[in-house]
């Protein structure tokens, strides 16, 4: 099957199984939750109120289920075998009004206590097979906390306002964008994992190579239903999966730098064979590496193939198309394209665009398709540098937030470049030293053979 | 006081530790030896001490909360700890690096071992952690020559590793079988109770269960396999008082094995004690700071004793010149009571038919657990010994333990308060009465339950503790108990001990964790209830949180499920 039949399989797929336009109910399975959520957002719509603070204008509630397995093998054996479980519950709720509300704040805690504002915004861990009333408790505290915190973030937000200067156009806090009615009820079929096998099938492949000190393959595959809902009505329930094959090799040259390769496949149908082939070449490249010169100081023209190339634009360009402004505090710091809309910021050949919703790119960045988007808003691409100017920035919600690290470490969506958007760029050439550092080369000999 | 005799009965088994050593043993055994004798030919920088040591841990854990599971987790790993000691027993890469603080010479450059018994890839890992772990060593002991070098002479020359006997222990690996799905219908049954009372905000009931294969071969020939099994079921709740204050509350059991732990009715007994307490509590006022006579019951008075004595006679604290040493000098002096006895004794699998979490037969350097006497008619006749011993001695006592990447230290196991004079609890409390009523206080306090604590053993800061209280009562001159609540216990070790008057019959057990240089290791404290003549108590950091501003959902909405 080509890489263009199984893209338009996929798509048509995808298409057979959501909702028609206007159907938009949650599907039977997950009607006690939506219950749940829509009768807390009443109460905290209508109810919630502290004494002379105001009381929320928009309030959301994410619902999420995460089944995680992550098997690791070395050199053909088994290293270990997780499944985790999780379903949890994230608020977010916005005080004020849409021009300007208690959002986008340096810190939300007035002692810039980075735990308690974890309490406040991270996700609220929730019973797997919590029913209406276990999902309205965990809902209410977790409404009360963001509550309590959002009053106390607008009022600094309003008292620093006061007293600096007028640096930057303001911006509003939230956009009128209406919140997405969107149901997915089911995933794609795919091939059943066999995650042991694969990862030790792929990690033996580094037995032909003594010349690795160390090798690793990990394979991952994590599900997720995620259900939104939101006091303006959005309404989002969306399955994904995302299955993985994650490999590792390192060694270390006479002179002792350290040297290591890492790549990230699908695990798809041919993920045995695909994983087998990457770790054949990458071994073979760790291993010409090695033996490679030291590369000397350089300036001049430099080729940056395929990947590479769209690591590097990702890196130069990824987090500046960013749509979140700053923090007032920090508005020194703003994007270097956030006055450049419609001005040149590449050559004329360039066309750069973000597109959350492809199922899969030829095989390659195959990151999960966006559906609902973060806060519940119809995903569509972004262009970026069409027409060599910066023509509009990406609306993610939340990325001052990843940014200060509060967010939880786990796959949640984002617009970032491979299937590891919170995690390290995939797939890129690495010299890097390793962690502790190695100043020598082993001293000792391989036990499985010389070299 | 009127005596009343005690009964402390305590249970050792005698492993045969004769159990064939498994393949994994083998390769490592194999590998270590090539890597020795490889590393031996280094001339001067040659290793006099290679030792693998290698944790296999299987744990499941399932969490309920309110009637609904919250998560069920089984996870299996396999470390492996490298220790590589270059330049001799006197002094070793390991040796203090006095006015420095690194760290990271406090673990160990541990890997993930393969769980399949495939030689070829558990060599390799094993290879390249030696690897490291050397080039390490070789680093350190540079330092550790230079510091000597340009410092003044230390106080006492104690040997960094001590001479001893490689022991062969082998005992069949730990195995554990869980009825999953049975446990996750137990406890969300088990947890129910929790949803009748809407003032509890969150809670919990949680089964902790692992099966641990601790390896150890070295190059001195020990080979070492215990099995170690353990389960848990912690109840845990928590709610905010109505002036912001955040109260916790938690009952744990444990037990060697599933079959050893508590039936549904004995949980329901803990969920109700935990329900009606933290209840009790929320309506208790705060207490001011005080100071006066208290009593510690038993659980209690075994955490006083583990954070106020405990850590403070572990053998390598004596050395180190930037620890408090509180008794490092006074061997054969009274440190406490005459009528006191105190030992640690990693053997005792169980007292009063209790388990106990401190039990080992063989410590984490291959030395047989024993017991070692700590003090004997309130006089200080020992220390808590690993191989690295202070000033004047030469053997270990079986102390050295370390959590999976670690380096060993030594630590408490098994801690026995063993009083030569006990009298009934009542009577206890009636001298308490009588000690009020003579000094003109108030009240005296009762400390039922602590969850905990901490001390500073070094010469930064004060050489002060702090225990947790959770279950203070004050006691009035008419006999009458009031709960209070927000109550920290806070003071220094010698001036504590030797305020300890009286001790009861009532042998209770602290089964728990302890968390030190070494990781967190299990362990055990047991003590009578025992008098004090006069502790300190401070007000506990409060949250300045209001209680949620809606009610209750369910109660709301008049729905209990």
């Amino acid at each position: 099957v080509t890489s263009r039949r199984r893209s338009l399989q996929l798509a048509a797929a995808l298409v057979a199984i959501l909702c028609p336009a206007g159907a938009a109910e949650p599907p039977t399975a997950d009607a006690a939750l939506f219950e749940g959520m829509n009768k807390e957002l009443a109460r905290t719509t209508h109810e919630l109120a502290l004494p002379n603070a105001p009381t929320p204008y928009y309030v959301a509630y994410w619902v999420v289920d995460e089944t995680a397995r992550s098997v690791e093998a070395t050199l053909g054996s088994l290293v270990s075998d997780s499944f985790d479980r999780d379903r949890f519950v994230k608020v977010e709720l916005r005080v004020g009004s849409r021009s300007s509300d208690n959002s986008n704040l340096g810190t939300t805690s007035a002692d810039g206590d980075f735990v308690k504002e974890a309490e406040l915004l991270g996700p609220r861990t929730t019973p797997l097979d919590g029913d209406e009333a276990a999902i309205r408790r965990d809902l209410w505290l977790a409404t009360d906390a963001a509550y309590k915190g959002a009053v106390e973030a607008l009022e600094r937000k309003r008292a620093t306002r006061q007293s600096e200067v007028a640096s930057h156009t303001e911006v509003p806090s939230f956009s009128a964008d209406e919140s997405a009615k969107l149901v997915v009820t089911a995933l794609p079929p795919s091939k059943e994992l066999e995650p042991r096998e694969l990862s030790k099938q792929i990690s033996a492949v580094f037995r032909k190579f003594p010349e690795i000190q160390k090798s690793s393959v990990r394979v991952t595959e994590t599900t997720t239903r995620r259900r939104f809902a939101s006091s303006d009505g959005g309404l989002v329930v969306e399955p994904t999966r995302v299955a993985g094959i994650e490999i590792q090799c390192q060694t270390q040259a006479d002179d002792g730098m350290s040297l290591a390769r890492s790549t990230f496949l699908p695990a798809d149908e041919n993920g045995a064979a695909d994983g087998a082939a990457a770790a054949g070449r990458m071994g073979a490249e760790l291993v010409e590496l090695r033996n490679a010169k030291t590369a000397t100081d350089y300036s001049g023209p430099v080729l940056f193939e395929g990947k590479a190339a769209a690591q590097l634009v990702f890196e130069l360009l990824g987090e500046s198309l960013s749509g979140t402004p700053l923090p007032g505090e920090q508005s020194d710091a703003e994007s270097p394209l956030s006055r450049k809309l419609g001005k040149r910021i590449l050559p004329p050949e360039f066309t750069i665009v973000d597109d959350p919703t492809p199922h899969d790119l030829g095989r390659r960045a195959v990151a999960r398709p966006l559906l609902g988007g973060r806060r519940g808003h119809p995903s569509a691409a972004r262009r970026a540098g069409r027409r060599r100017s910066a023509e509009e920035f990406l609306d993610v919600a939340g990325s001052a937030r990843r940014a200060r690290g509060i967010e939880r470490p786990r796959p949640l969506r984002a617009h970032g470049l491979g299937a590891r958007p919170c995690r390290e760029p995939a797939d890129v050439l690495e010299t890097r030293a390793l962690g502790l550092g190695a100043p020598r080369s082993a001293t000792l000999r391989s036990p499985r053979g010389r070299w | 006081l009127p005596a009343a005799p005690k009964r402390l009965e305590l249970d050792r088994p005698r492993a045969s530790g004769t159990a064939a050593a498994e393949p994994l043993l083998d390769v490592l055994t194999d590998e270590l030896k090539r890597n020795f004798s490889e590393l031996r030919r280094q001339g001067e920088s040659a290793p006099y001490y290679l030792g693998y040591a290698v944790t296999d841990e299987r744990t499941v854990e399932i969490e309920a909360s309110f009637g609904n599971l919250v998560s069920a987790t089984d996870d299996h790993t396999r470390g492996l700890d490298v220790d590589v000691r270059v330049g001799t027993h006197q002094l070793d890469n390991t040796h203090q690096l006095r006015g420095e603080y690194d760290v990271s010479r406090e673990f160990t450059r541990s890997a993930w071992l393969p769980l399949d018994p495939d030689p070829d890839a558990l060599r390799s890992v094993a290879w390249l952690a030696t690897n490291a772990e050397y080039q390490r060593a070789l680093e350190d002991l540079v330092r550790v020559k230079a510091n000597k070098q340009v410092l003044v002479a230390e106080e006492h020359d104690a040997d960094d590793f001590s001479d001893e006997t490689a022991a062969t222990f082998h005992t069949p690996p730990a195995t554990l079988v869980v009825d999953i799905p049975a446990w996750e219908k137990r406890l969300r049954a088990d947890s129910m109770p929790f949803r009748e009372h809407p003032e509890i905000l969150e809670s919990s009931v949680t089964l902790q269960t692992t099966a641990e294969t601790r390896y150890l071969t070295t190059s001195e020939g020990a080979s070492v396999q215990v099995a170690r099994t353990h389960g848990r079921i912690e109840v845990t709740a928590s709610t905010i008082a109505d002036d912001g204050m955040r109260l916790e509350r938690t009952e744990t059991t444990d037990g060697p094995s599933l079959d050893t732990l508590p039936d549904d009715a004995r949980i329901r007994t803990l969920v109700s004690k935990v329900i009606a307490d933290l209840l009790a509590l929320r309506q208790a006022p705060p207490i001011e700071p005080y100071a006066g006579p208290a009593i510690l019951d038993g659980r209690a008075a075994g955490v006083f004793f583990h954070e106020i004595f405990g850590h403070r006679v572990e053998g390598h604290r004596q050395k180190d010149e930037e620890e408090g040493q509180t008794f490092a000098h006074r061997l054969g002096q009274p440190v406490m009571p005459k009528f006191l006895d105190v030992y640690d004794d990693p053997t005792v699998f169980a007292l009063n038919g209790t388990p106990l979490n401190g039990y080992y037969p063989v410590d984490d350097e291959g030395i047989f657990g024993t017991r070692a006497s700590l003090v004997g008619e309130g006089r200080l006749e020992g220390f808590l010994l690993s191989r690295s011993l202070p000033y004047g001695f030469h053997r270990s006592n079986g102390h050295g333990r370390r959590d999976r990447g670690h380096r060993v230290v030594s630590r408490q196991a098994n801690l026995i308060v063993d009083p030569a004079v006990t009298t009934s609890p009542e009577a206890l409390k009636q001298r308490l009465i009588e000690e009020i009523r003579a000094s003109g206080k108030p009240f005296g306090l009762r400390f039922h339950e602590i969850t905990g604590g901490f001390t500073n053993t070094t010469r930064y800061g004060s050489q002060a503790f702090k225990v947790l209280p959770v279950m203070v009562y004050r006691i009035y001159p008419d006999g009458r108990e009031e709960l209070v609540r927000g109550v920290d216990l806070e003071g220094t070790p010698l001036a504590s001990l030797e305020r300890i008057e009286a001790a009861a019959n009532d042998f209770d057990v602290f089964n728990g964790v302890c968390g030190a240089e070494s990781g967190w290791v299990p362990v055990s404290a047991v003590s009578p209830s025992v008098l004090l003549g006069q502790i300190e108590v401070t007000r506990r950091e409060k949250g300045q949180d209001r209680p949620p501003l809606l009610p209750h959902p369910v109660a709301a909405s008049g729905a209990k499920k």
